[in-house]
């Protein structure tokens, strides 16, 4: 038993053997690599592994369900790359363990009193004239953290000095951290996942793509928030989540970007933040059912461009905002234009925008005459039919064409929503992209094009019936970036750097030194053992003359 | 011979571990036991030249699940009505596109003999009553927290929708949402041309 134990030890530690086992993981983690591998979001679903080689048969063909049976498809997770992995473990553990007797033989057990030949022989000595003064020989050494022992053989004085002897062990270490670190990356390759999802205020998503995953949870966002300074720019953002399993909830956490929520060994960071989304409803007017409800992402930026208008007579103001615009027209030449109709003072006016060149003008036209009619560039202003305008400046308002919306027979196919009196904010905040306030102060307001020859303003929870529907402004959300991430392997990344590290530290940076010296009538030589650099004269010449000893030339020989 | 045996053994050995610790069978599921879920399909209603699997022309699974207005359902009693399974979920976009369908279709053929159950997948009822209630959901709403009846209804994804017939044979299986007619009708009138009504004159038959 114990031969064949002996056998087994040396065919581990062998070289040959570290050779094939190495190669051939190697080659593995290469198909590994070159293959697509099954996502771990997927392990454990059969319906989600189904799906996911539906996928690969398009791209790999008929050997799909061959190379699956044969684990090619999921490497890291197959048995034989497990045992192949395991074995490249013991392999490296029992060269480890091979090197520990020796190891603890040089720490705890040094050999301090070698033959006088191993003084005339040995590499690394010096030696020097003079009967040295063993007291201060010893006193020194120990000032320089040496561990000293004195003997005495008639008028011979032997020491044997030791400094850090323990670190030896950092070459030990240093395996043991490339073991540790192997294994972190098998695990965290067959194991580590991070799925990102985009959640509206008071919505939920699923963090796994098929509904009947064994781990499936939901993040609801219960509330979203963030700060930006005085350009605009994002200082901080955070939101509330709820995580939901089976139906039932199982933590609600307050997460920022550095501060994820944490629930069964998943992580929930905050990714992203994008502060202008609508909700809005759409029901039938005749029964009150809803047919609609979406909270719609305004990521586009139309041009809105900021009048005030005052009666002429009365200075009254008859008009403050942004307008919205029609969809633009684009000219040949490049230009754009955008139209709108408003009602100010009682009579219709036409409003185009000409964007081309890096300019804008707007035209205000009577709708009732349009030969009547003003051209303003931003900051200008003019007056027309008793209405005096100014046109303040053209902002950018958030704004998206929606397809799906329930719309009354006779009327186009789409809506175009623009939501006016928004915060400061930016298109993706994470980006650090810039919106300008479009409006002025007052709660943000949904603009709704495309429901009859007008806009429609909707206020939060204000509601308009066109139609057999009433379409309801439910008010202005935001929408998160959530980072779902699963990393067992982690902790053991922390631990196999820290190994590292610390063996590194005991390799390079602690001056570990063993010395021997032979103080006679006629002389000292010290002998030492440390790293191939270590210059002795150096460092013991100031010691050695102190304790009288003249030092002839450190004499270095190889081998 | 040894320093050939030995590798082969110490090979087989870490397998033998590895197998053992991770692919080993375990008894019992992940799941905490429930009264609800899948159930087997009361002898008298099976027949033996149909076998019973979420797949069109075979017997629908039964099951038997709560429902939010605290009653529960068993897929088996609605023999000899035409049932329309809809599994969905309140954050799937085409589920809450098509809900409206299958509201109007309800309305327009329960005099008929249809039954729609809208069985939801792994949601807080709090949430699903919200929806039903918005959505003016009145056919039975089943609530399938754990999913142990979607994972028998093999489900790849949501909206998926099983037409089931007067005999509880499987007629259609329909996955994603139900195409509509475009183009600015309203809701009724989008159920003359679509593919759930198809499914649902089927069943009635």
């Amino acid at each position: 038993m114990r031969r064949w134990g002996r056998d087994l030890f040396s065919f581990l530690v062998g070289p040959r053997w570290a050779v094939i086992i190495t190669a051939v993981m190697a080659a593995v983690a290469l198909v590994g690599v070159v293959l697509p591998q099954l996502p771990p979001w997927a392990v454990g679903d059969p319906a989600s592994v189904r799906a996911w080689l539906g996928e690969q048969e398009r791209r790999l063909g008929p050997a799909t369900p061959w190379l699956w049976r044969l684990g090619l498809l999921d490497v890291f997770r197959t048995p034989w790359f497990a045992a192949g992995l395991g074995l490249m473990v013991a392999s490296l553990l029992a060269y480890s363990l091979s090197r520990l007797p020796g190891l603890y033989a040089s720490i705890f057990r040094p050999r301090k009193w070698p033959p006088d030949v191993y003084f005339d022989m040995a590499p690394h000595r010096v030696e020097g004239w003079g009967r040295a003064d063993v007291v201060t020989l010893v006193r020194g050494l120990r000032r320089r953290l040496y561990r000293v022992e004195v003997r005495r053989d008639g008028s011979i004085a032997y020491l044997f000095a030791d400094r850090f002897p323990w670190a030896q062990a950092g070459t030990l270490l240093a395996h043991v951290a490339v073991v540790v670190l192997v294994l972190a990356a098998a695990v965290g390759r067959a194991e580590a996942f991070s799925i990102p999802l985009m959640v509206a205020e008071g919505q939920a998503r699923p963090v796994f793509p098929t509904p009947t995953h064994p781990r499936q949870m939901e993040v609801e966002v219960t509330g979203a928030w963030a700060r930006f300074d005085a350009q605009g720019l994002p200082l901080q953002y955070a939101a509330e989540l709820a995580i939901f399993r089976q139906g039932e909830e199982v933590a609600r956490c307050r997460v920022t970007v550095n501060s994820p929520c944490q629930y069964g060994g998943y992580r929930f960071h905050l990714a992203a933040y994008f502060g202008f989304g609508a909700e809005v409803m759409v029901k039938e007017a005749s029964s009150g059912r809803a047919i609609y409800h979406e909270t719609v992402a305004l990521q586009m930026q139309r041009p809105a461009p900021y009048l005030r208008a005052w009666e002429d007579g009365t200075g009254r103001l008859a008009y403050e905002g942004a307008v919205a615009l029609g969809n633009p027209i684009v000219t040949a030449q490049g230009l754009t234009s955008s139209l709108a109709l408003l009602s100010v003072a009682g009579r219709d006016w036409a409003l185009v925008l000409r964007e081309g060149k890096g300019e804008a003008t707007l035209l205000i036209a009577d709708a009732q005459n349009l030969s009547r009619a003003v051209t303003l560039a931003p900051g200008e202003g003019a007056s027309l039919g008793g209405v005096r305008w100014e046109l303040v400046e053209v902002q950018k308002a958030p704004a998206a064409e929606v397809a799906d919306v329930p719309i009354p027979l006779g009327q186009g196919e789409g809506l175009l929503l623009q939501m006016s009196n928004v915060a400061y904010g930016t298109g993706n905040v994470s980006q650090g992209g810039r919106v300008a306030v479009a409006g002025g102060e007052g709660p943000p307001t949904l603009i709704v094009l495309g429901l009859g020859d007008r806009p429609i303003t909707l206020q939060p929870g204000e509601a308009a019936v066109v139609g057999p529907y009433e379409y309801i402004f439910l008010g202005q959300r935001a929408f998160v970036g959530i980072e779902v991430r699963r990393d067992p392997s982690v902790n053991l990344v922390w631990a196999g750097a820290a190994l590292l590290v610390l063996s590194l530290v005991l390799i390079f940076w602690l001056p570990r030194r063993r010395l021997w010296a032979r103080l006679r009538e006629d002389g000292v030589c010290i002998v030492g053992q440390g790293e191939a650099s270590m210059d002795l004269r150096r460092e013991l010449g100031p010691l050695l003359q102190r304790a009288g000893v003249f030092l002839q030339q450190e004499v270095e020989e190889d081998g | 011979m040894r320093r050939t045996v030995i590798p082969l053994l110490t090979v087989v050995a870490i397998a033998f571990t590895i197998w053992w610790l991770e692919y080993r069978p375990r008894g019992g599921g992940g799941e905490a036991l429930d009264a609800y879920g899948p159930v087997d399909l009361p002898p008298a209603l099976a027949t033996p030249d149909k076998e019973v699997a979420p797949r069109e022309g075979a017997l629908a699974p039964d099951f038997l699940l709560p429902t939010l207005d605290g009653k529960t359902v068993r897929l088996s009693d609605l023999r000899g009505k035409g049932v329309v399974i809809n599994f969905w979920a309140t954050w799937c976009p085409p589920c809450r596109k098509e809900m409206p369908q299958l509201v109007a279709a309800y309305q327009r053929y329960r005099n008929e003999g249809l039954e729609v159950v809208a069985v939801n997948v792994g949601e807080p009822e709090d949430r699903v009553r919200q929806f039903a209630e918005e959505f003016g959901m009145r056919f039975t709403v089943a609530l399938d927290k754990i999913g142990a009846v979607a994972r028998t209804y093999s489900l790849l994804g949501l909206p998926t929708t099983f037409f089931v017939d007067r005999q509880g044979v499987i007629r259609i299986v329909h996955a994603g949402a139900f195409k509509e007619q475009k183009g600015g009708i309203g809701v009724q009138e989008a159920i003359g041309a679509s593919e759930l009504e198809e499914g649902i004159l089927q069943i009635l038959r």
